[in-house]
């Protein structure tokens, strides 16, 4: 994906929250393994286009979840961070995902300014 | 920094703002009693051809929204196929997203009165547009022959979420080594309700079935 765009709506999206007085130290994302987003492109694209600050000033933290999928061929669900991966208990490749898709920001961290 | 530290929580996905907009999309589409769909392939895989094809029998019914990084070559071929159409110049990007599709549908009001099926050429990429919600009825995604049959499983991202999987250039059958079986059965795979149509856009081969399959979705 272009991980530049999603970075810049994140900047856009977690400057309305940050308190007066304050400035933003950390921002908590959590990114689902099927999400398409690769998370280390995502970071240094966060680093890059936050204004006023160096990389490192702004601690950028991921989450990962796992993807949960239903085999459709014997009802069970598993977790896999690989989409590739077939049903544990039956071998199948047909299957739904149910979770995993997940690009969201949590929180963030802010400091007061002195 | 010696300043007391704060948490504020925020749980936002990142897509909620183009998410939003692409339900303000669908609104006008279904109060307009516009049928909208999200065409999307890897350039040159036949997308303007179907539409051109599609503009041959739907005339005045159809209306497209074209999206290009540049030029007005694809809203031309489909004006000229006889079916209403307006450009998106992208100037760069990748894909389509909810926000340029509003401004779109602002630009084509008053929308014609014969129109019944509003389709959306997406940017040729087979990564990007899958993730943007535009606020269309159905994703389309076209793989053709000359791809090759491999390709599912490489772009899972648009693969597993579209609701059609048309398989275009079927005419050359037995001139390249595709199997649309083994790319058919990759796409259930991980798509199982997907809607699967084989067409050659070149020669109308399948077209009827793949309209049939739109007017029973509009109802």
């Amino acid at each position: 994906m272009h991980e530049l765009s999603l970075a810049t709506e994140i900047v856009r999206m977690v400057a309305e929250q940050v308190p007066q007085g304050c400035v933003l130290n950390g921002i908590n994302l959590s990114i689902g393994y099927l999400s398409g987003v690769n998370p280390d492109s995502l970071v240094f694209c966060l680093e890059s286009v936050i204004p006023g600050r160096d990389p490192g000033d702004v601690r950028i933290s991921v989450n990962r979840i796992p993807a949960l999928l239903n085999c459709l061929e014997c009802g069970s669900n598993y977790t896999t961070d690989d989409l590739y991966e077939p049903c544990p208990a039956c071998d199948s490749l047909r299957r739904k995902v149910l979770s995993g898709r997940e690009l969201t920001v949590d929180s963030i961290e802010t400091v007061e300014i002195e | 920094m010696n300043g007391r530290t704060r948490t504020v929580k925020m749980k936002s996905p990142v897509m909620e703002r183009n998410d939003r907009i692409a339900e303000k999309n669908r609104m006008i589409l279904d109060q307009a009693g516009l049928l909208g769909v999200n065409l999307m392939s890897s350039p040159g895989a036949g997308k303007t051809t179907l539409l051109e094809r599609l503009a041959e029998r739907l005339g005045d019914r159809l209306a497209v929204i074209e999206g290009d990084v540049q030029t007005t070559r694809d809203a031309d071929r489909v004006k000229k196929a006889g079916a209403s159409a307006y450009q998106i110049e992208t100037g760069g990007a990748c894909h389509l997203d909810a926000h340029a599709v509003q401004k779109a549908l602002s630009q084509m009001m008053p929308f014609g009165k014969t129109w019944k099926y509003l389709f959306i050429e997406n940017v040729g990429n087979l990564i990007c547009p899958g993730s943007y919600k535009l606020g269309d009825h159905i994703r389309v995604g076209m793989l053709s022959l000359p791809e090759g049959d491999d390709k599912i499983m490489k772009y899972p991202g648009l693969f597993s979420r579209i609701d059609v999987l048309l398989i275009n250039k079927i005419d050359l059958l037995g001139h390249l080594r595709f199997d649309p079986a083994r790319a058919e059965e990759e796409c259930r795979g991980m798509n199982p309700s997907v809607e699967i149509f084989r067409i050659s856009a070149e020669t109308g081969d399948g077209i009827q079935e793949f309209i049939s399959f739109l007017n029973g979705v509009a109802g």
